[in-house]
Parts: structure tokens; sequence; C-alpha cells
């Protein structure tokens, strides 16, 4: 089965990088990238008209939520009002993770939204907080399934922790460590990546998730790289997200978290470490202005950084910078990591922060960020067959609609993508060589109803956190609404 | 005739602010709006089903710029020097000739460009700002009556003016900066603003309104700022002018004034509240001027004097400049309205922008509020027009109504909680879907109505590429753009 694609601008890859093909096709056959250049002489099954529009590679969203998402109930509000009681986190009393119907939804939603939102390589990250020490064990296989079904491209875990965060009777912040639980959990994302590495023709691959670098203990961390490398698939995990977190750090082991994991032989080209925003590099880390040795350090392992600016942006925060760690040598994808998972909509706000943050505007190029969400994405999983157009690579494209009058006369097609459109102009995405997103839409799925269930749970989990805060605290005033509701 | 928008979530306002109505209703009669709430249950010759959907007051773009806008072009390669300070300019030599380059017909259609976007993506109201470097606006699109019937055919609610100034800018070939003055031009300009405010204000069954617009503080000479202000006053209508938006204005003021931007006017007697201050970016508060953190003084003066402040924060977002911050002035006392200083025209941008640009630069997830930039972008807006018939859904407003489809994906779950966050920080103007601006519908499913979208996208082409060529051809002596403005990624090599 042969594929003509007719663009508009085709973003095809020579001579290493990028290139730009006015009027250019590119050509699928069945999996896989048969051709792209400017014109093709042989015979196909079928041609899509693009023209007018932009074919891009596929995207990879490198931390993309998989599930409804909690974290914007928080929005505008200083103290996200996700605190567990003592009793739920260490007697296990209550429930706001979703199980059943819900999960399901959950995971149908969240990859539809992951799909029309231009990931064609999907690295999956649920919200740990409303769960215990792990994540329900059926999370990654009904992922798995549901992506696999869909035609998406996946990277499943099961996230595992051995310390939980709660507040106890005097409202002080405290951990409950169960490092047995971790390592059950631990057993069992193993056998997760058994499972279902290379399911559904070699879509659906697997990696190791310890949830947050603070909640787990550093033997547990050896043990979790070891394991990677014997099984040769990635290890992803929350680095440095918060300051109290790098503290705590440098107080337990005389380290930051950068050296702690560099000392017990965590960083290497296949490791994942989710924002990094606070290294010695970070102004507000307390250490000598200009000392890099943590970004030195990754740089020289090779160990990826994923960035993701928007969710951070909304709490006042931001990576210092995006340009700056790739300058150093540091391989920076980039990935949604909240609602709504629009990679476009990410890409401009990487773009405009690092900015911002170097007070620079020949910096977060538009080239950069385009990269970060192919090729460097490709490079995190050790991939050189996706996120580029190059004959051989994986049949994964994304067609962005250009005729919408908001993006305006085209004087440069990723320029104008990165700053002028936004997840709703993706018109078609294709994963594998298989169309699972058709003028904006997935073919077979009820958007509406779908819409409407996963708002059922969102509003279901709101209440849970509600009835479960330890403050005791009405959900208005937890989650106050914008404007008085009548 | 009764028209009732009915099931949706509305955006109503009571007591002076916003409130939310869920499955509300809305009716108007002509350009009017006669009721919100619920309980009607009268009559109604058209009544539109608008479940699932947000109905919200138009959006009122109070800085538009009047066209196409060249910055995308040199976005991510630009000249360091005066670019990085907020400034966007070619480096046009003196010599240049006017008369080359786009036509008039050419301008109008990037000018109807720009409405056209602002009113697909949700404004009803905008304020008319063209790119202008000293040469006479006068003529650009053709005759005064030409401008003003082509913003009557959009049928936008349109604020125009000719703006003046005395003098301009200048960047020269060896990349030295000089500010040329021009006094006659000033007062020419003047004459001809004051000519036209009189003669279009009302037309259009009131849709079109006017005001004076001395371009920039830096190059209108004291008496032409005191003289705008009084004729103002006597036209009854409003002001605005560009203040304090990049570091090499600030420190010229400095030095020809020893006050900033923002106390040079104050002190010249022009703040007011029908002043509209553009951008008023280097305020003694942004961290990168040399005052003391606690230094608020130019914020409390545009506070105590009442005057409006436009805030654009994509553009100069796209420049790595923010301004310190949409929240620290509002509560601060000032009324910020938005505006939409470059392509695209998405006001639903435009608020996002506003909303992360204030967290970002005051290290706050409470800052930039949804609440906030939502009202910037309604009552903002309409607080800086001096008026309290449009911004909000209210009997006796107009009927400028927007309709934002909420169902979803990338909306659905975040409505359910909160419909102005998931506006705020999940939708596009994009998913605007219905536009009525004085009672008329100009928007429907998404769709311009009675609109050859293609037709005028192929005009704004070809008055790009004409714009490029003269560019090239009167700064950079006819070499091509990419040499100097790299593009993203290179052509493909055959």
């Amino acid at each position: 089965m042969r594929t003509l694609i007719q663009g508009g601008w085709v973003v095809g890859f020579q001579n290493g990088h990028h290139a730009i093909i006015e009027d250019g096709v590119v050509v699928l056959e069945d999996d896989a990238v048969l051709h792209v250049g400017p014109s093709f002489d042989g015979t196909v099954d079928e041609t899509i008209d693009a023209k007018g529009k932009l074919v891009s590679p596929g995207w990879i969203n490198i931390h993309a939520v998989a599930n409804i998402d909690i974290q914007t109930l928080g929005l505008d509000a200083s103290q996200p009002a996700f605190t567990s009681p003592r009793a739920y986190a260490v007697d296990n009393v209550g429930d706001v993770e979703f199980t059943g119907d819900r999960l399901r939804t959950s995971a149908l939603f969240s990859v539809v939204e992951l799909l029309k939102g231009g990931a064609t390589t999907i690295v999956e990250i649920s919200t740990m907080a409303p769960s215990r020490f792990e994540v329900p064990r059926d999370e990654a296989p009904v992922l798995a399934e549901v992506a696999g079904e869909l035609g998406a491209r996946i990277y499943v875990s099961h996230k595992f922790r051995a310390g939980k965060r709660y507040m106890d009777d005097d409202g002080v912040m405290k951990y409950h460590w169960d490092e047995e639980a971790a390592r059950n959990a631990f057993e069992y994302a193993k056998s997760v990546v058994e499972e279902y590495e290379g399911a559904y023709e070699d879509r659906v691959r697997t990696m190791l998730f310890p949830y947050q670098f603070d909640a787990c203990p550093a033997e547990l961390l050896r043990d979790v790289k070891i394991a990677a490398r014997e099984m040769g698939v990635p290890v992803h995990m929350h680095t440095s997200q918060s300051l109290f977190e790098f503290h705590d750090c440098l107080r337990r082991y005389n380290k930051t978290p950068v050296q702690l994991l560099d000392s017990i032989g965590f960083l290497d080209e296949r490791t994942i470490l989710t924002h990094l925003i606070y290294t010695t590099a970070h102004p507000a880390s307390g250490f000598p202005t200009g000392d890099i040795s943590d970004l030195r350090l990754v740089a020289d392992r090779g160990a990826n950084v994923a960035h993701c600016a928007v969710v951070y942006a909304r709490h006042g925060k931001i990576l210092g910078s995006f340009s700056r760690y790739r300058e150093m040598g540091i391989n920076v994808p980039i990935g949604t990591d909240t609602f709504p998972q629009d990679l476009i909509t990410e890409m401009r706000w990487a773009a405009l922060a690092c900015k911002w943050t170097d007070r620079d505007r020949n910096r977060g190029t538009a080239r950069e960020v385009f990269n970060a969400v192919t090729v460097d994405g490709a490079r995190a999983l050790g991939r050189d067959d996706i996120g580029r157009l190059a004959p051989g690579a994986k049949a994964d494209v994304v067609i962005v609609d250009f005729t919408p009058l908001h993006i305006g006369p085209v004087d440069d097609p990723i320029k104008a993508l990165v700053y002028t459109a936004s997840g709703t102009d993706i018109e078609t995405v294709i994963v594998d060589g298989k169309v699972v997103v058709k003028e904006g839409r997935v073919p077979g799925v009820d958007e509406s109803e779908l819409v409407r269930k996963a708002s059922e749970a969102h509003m279901w989990q709101k209440g849970r956190f509600v009835g479960q805060n330890p403050t005791g605290r009405p959900a208005e005033v937890l989650f106050p609404s914008t404007y008085e509701v009548m | 005739m009764t028209k009732l928008i009915e099931g949706g979530t509305v955006i109503g306002f009571r007591n002076n602010q916003h409130v939310i109505i869920p499955d509300g209703q809305v009716v108007y009669e002509g350009n009017q709006i006669t009721f919100v709430g619920r309980g009607f249950e009268e009559e109604a010759a058209e009544r539109v089903d608008a479940r699932g959907k947000l109905v919200m007051p138009g959006l009122i773009n109070h800085h538009m710029a009047f066209g196409v806008h060249m910055q995308l072009f040199r976005q991510d390669a630009a000249r360091r020097n005066y670019f990085t300070s907020g400034i966007g300019m070619g480096v046009r030599p003196p010599d240049a000739d006017p008369s080359v380059g786009p036509t008039s017909s050419d301008w109008a259609a990037s000018a109807e460009y720009a409405m056209a976007t602002a009113m697909r993506t949700g404004s009803t109201t905008f304020v008319m700002v063209p790119n202008y470097g000293g040469h006479p606006y006068r003529g650009r699109v053709g005759s005064d009556q030409d401008l003003v019937d082509m913003v009557a055919a959009i049928g936008m609610r349109g604020y125009l003016a000719l703006p003046y100034m005395s003098g301009g800018v200048r960047g020269k070939p060896d990349g030295t900066i000089e500010w040329v003055k021009r006094p006659e031009q000033g007062w020419d300009g003047f004459e001809q603003a004051v000519e036209f405010a009189r003669r279009f204000d009302g037309a259009e069954e009131g849709r079109i309104r006017t005001f004076l617009f001395p371009y920039q503080a830096d190059n209108c000479i004291p008496e032409l700022l005191k003289a705008s202000k009084e004729a103002a006053a006597e036209l009854g209508c409003t002001l605005k002018i560009h203040v304090a938006q990049y570091l090499l204005e600030f420190y010229e003021m400095i030095g020809r004034t020893a006050k900033t931007p923002m106390q040079f006017l104050n002190d010249v007697g022009f703040l007011g509240p029908e002043v509209s201050l553009t951008h008023s970016i280097f305020t003694t508060s942004h961290p990168w001027l040399p005052y003391p953190v606690w230094d608020d003084t130019d914020i409390e003066i545009i506070a105590d004097s009442g005057a409006t402040v436009a805030h654009c924060p994509v553009v100069f977002a796209r420049s790595g400049v923010a301004m310190h911050s949409l929240s620290r002035y509002v509560r601060a006392g000032i009324p910020v309205a938005l505006g939409t200083d470059t392509t695209p025209h998405d006001m639903v941008m435009e608020m996002r922008a506003a909303s992360l640009m204030s967290k970002l630069t005051d290290n706050d997830s409470t800052s930039g509020l949804a609440r906030e930039v939502f009202d910037a972008a309604t009552l903002g807006g309409a607080r800086a027009l001096m008026r309290d018939d449009i911004g909000r859904l209210a009997p006796g407003a107009k009927a400028d109504i927007v309709i934002v489809d909420l169902d979803q994906t990338h909306i659905g779950p975040v409505a359910a909680d909160d419909p102005i966050k998931a506006l705020v920080y999940c939708a596009n103007g994009d998913d605007v879907d219905t536009v009525i601006v004085d009672g008329i519908k100009r928007v429907e499913d998404g769709e311009l109505l009675d609109f050859d979208r293609a037709a005028l996208r192929e005009r704004a082409e070809a008055f790009n590429e004409r714009l490029r060529a003269n560019v090239a051809e009167a700064v950079y002596q006819g070499r091509p753009l990419t040499e100097f403005y790299e593009p993203a990624f290179p052509d493909w090599e055959k």
C-alpha cells in the first residue's frame, strides 16, 4: 500500500537535519517512509492532498499526561488542594484514583487528546498524586491496550515510589515511607516491560519509571537503572522539580540531585530526567553564580532533560533555560505534562519562555523547539527511525492546516507553526502508516460522549479531593471559581 | 425582533462584575441586550441552542495592529541592538522612495485580513493601530471614506484614527539611531486627525467611533500633546499613545527631559481617564531599569491619573520582553486592556499570554489570574473607551456576543470545572463558533458569513510578497531577506 502526500510545505530530512520542500511530496509504503522530495514518479494507491498545509514528521511527546489531568483544578491557586491526609497516606483509607470504567475513560480520553495534539509517539506519565505508592496495576495495561487499538505509538510504564507525602494533624508535610511496597511495585514494573515491550506491531514499548527522585531511596534507583540496562529500556524520572527537593537532597546526601544520581551510575543516554529545573546553575539554588557543574555532568553523561514549559509557566516557574541547556550539549526534548496536550502550544511556550528567561529574542527559536519534538525526542528514546521524514523511517506524519486566517501569509512554515498555529489546526495524524486523526477527529470515537464521560470523571475526582482534604476547607476555598456562579 | 440564546454557560454581569450562569439565557432585540439570566419565557423569533458552549461578551481588542505584521519574518533572527530592547523596525534609508512597494489596495487587504482574523477569533470591537513610520498615514488604504467603508464592510465595532507625530525614530545603515524632529508634520497630521475624528465619529449607526492618536510619547513635542488633549476634550473622544515601549526610548527621554517617559507625559498634563497608554513596560518597576525594587512611582502616576494601560504581551514575549506585571498593575488600581499588536489577531491567545507572562514575571501562580485577563479583554477595554455598554452581557448593553464551543477534547473537562479557566488556559481563537456584533451575526459555525476567505488570503499573500520585496529593495539594497533573517530550516537541496 503506497500513499502519496502532496504538500504544501514538506519538512524533509536531509544531511542530518530538517529541510523545507515547498510543494514537496512524501510517499509512505505500509508502515515506513518510502520517498521524500520535490516529486515522485512511481505509482501510488492513494493520494492525500495537503496543498496549503504543513506536512511534518510526527511529533514525540516526551512527557505526556495519560490520565484526566487533576493539575488543572489548581490553576490560579497558590496551594494546590491536593494534599493527602495522614489516614489516607499511611492507613490507605479513602480513594481518589480512577478504577474500572473511569480508568478506561481516562485512558481513552487521554490518548485521543494526545493524538489530536500531534503526538505520534506518546511517552506516558500518569499523575501519581491520587494514588498510593504505585499507580493502579491495571493502568499501564489499559493504556497499552487503548493506545494499541487506536493505533498510537506509546511508551508505557508502571510507576512506583517508596515515599508518599501527607499532612499530619499539625499541618506539617511528612513522607510516609514503605520501601517494601516500592520493591514489590518495581518487580511488577519489570513484568510490565516483559509483557508489553514490542506489543501491537511494536508500536507499544516500555520503560522503567521510578516516579520521583525525592520519593525513591538511592539503592532503589541504582537497582532500577541496572535493571533498565539489562532489559534495554529507558528510565524516566521526575528530578529537581522543586527547591524543597533540591535542598532536602543536599541535607540527606550532601550532594545535589544531579551529583547523587551520577554517583550511583544513574545518568546515561537512556535516562530522561523530567524538569530538572533546580541545579547548581539555578539562581535560587544558593550556589555561586556561574556554577554550571551540574549541567556539565548531565551533558557529559548524555542524559536527557524533558522540558514542559506550559505546566511550569502556569506556576510562574521556568527552566533557565531551554537554549542554555541545549548549548551545553544536553538533549532537551519537549512534553506537555498537563492538559491540554497540544504540542504546538507547548513548542510556542518553550520558545517564548526561553526568550524571556534569556532576555534574547534569538534564543528559544522555532528551529530548536521543532527539533525538540522531533529528532531530539527520538534521540532520548534511542531511536533514529522516528521524528524525521526520510526513506526507511516510520510512517509517522502530522499534517497541519495552514489555510485558517490566524496562520496568515506564511514566510517561514516552521515559524508560522510555532508562533501562530495551535493544536486545533492539526488536520491529519498518521502513525505507522495508518490515519489515526482525520479532519481533526479520531475516527470511530464519539468525542462528545467521551468529553461528557471525562468531565464526569474529572468532577468526581475533584469531589474526592475536597472530601479528603485534611484542612477541611470547602470546595470554593480549595478550588476557587473565576467568577461567582449563579 | 426578539432573539434568544439558551442552554449555554452564560457570562453575565451583576454588581459590576462578571458572573457565571450555567444553563443561562441571553435575549437581544436589534442591537441591544434585553435579558440575561434564567427564566425568560416569552416568545422569541429566533432561538439558538448553545448547549455545550460558552456565551460571553464580545472581546475588545484595544490595540490591534491594523494589518499583517512583519514580525514573524524577523522572528528568532533579529539584530540585537535595538530589536532586543523592544523596538522592531527595518533600517529604512531617508531617501527611500515611499511610493515603491505595496499599493493602497495591498494595504487594504492587509488591514482587512487583520480585522477578519480578529473577528473570527472573538473580537467584536477593535482599536486601530496602523504601522506608521512618520510619513502621513492618510491615504494608505485609499481615501478617508474608503477606510471607513472597508471597516463598515467587515462589520466590527471599530475605533479609527489617523496617527500623527512630530518626527520619528530613524535607524541608520551604520546601526546608530536618531530621533528626527519634524514638528510641522506633527501639526499637519494633527489637523487631519481632528478633521477625520469629527467627520466620522458615530458613522455606521455608531459602530464607527474615532479617537486621537499622537503616536509615540518620544516623538511628540509637549505642545502637540497638550493640543491633542484639548482637542479630545472638545470632541469628546479618547486618546491613545505608545509610551515606555523600549529601553532606548526610556533613556532618550531621561536624557532629553530628566524624566521617565511616564513622568514626562504626566508633567505635560497629558494623562487622564480618557488616555490609553500602550505598552507602558519600562516603568520604574521594571527590573531592567536601575531603580530600587520597591520604586513604583510610575505605576502610581498611572493609577492616580485613571489612564488605562494597553497591554500586548504576545508581541513582546517574542522579543523576550515583558511588562512587570499585569497583576501588579491591576492590583495597583490601573485599568488594563488587552490588544493584539501582531499576527495572529487572536485575543484568546493574547489572554493566555497575558496570564502566563504575568505569572512568570511575578514568579507566582496566583498572578495573571484567568479572571484578571478576561476582565482586561472585556471590561478593561470598555473602560479604556469610556463605555459601559460593551464588554459585558447585561440588559441595555450592545448585542456584542461571542459563543465558544467547549465541547471538545482539548477543553471539555476543564470547562466542566470552570469555563473561564478553560477559555484562558485551554481554548484557541479557532474554537469561537459564533460572533454577533451590534445584533448582527458575522460568524457562524466558525466561518465568516458572506465572506470570501480564500480571496482575502490571496490578497494578503500578495501584499506580503510586495512588502517583502519593498523592504529588501529599500532597506537591504535588493539582497534577499533570508540573508539577514535566517529561516528555521534551510531549503531542500535538489
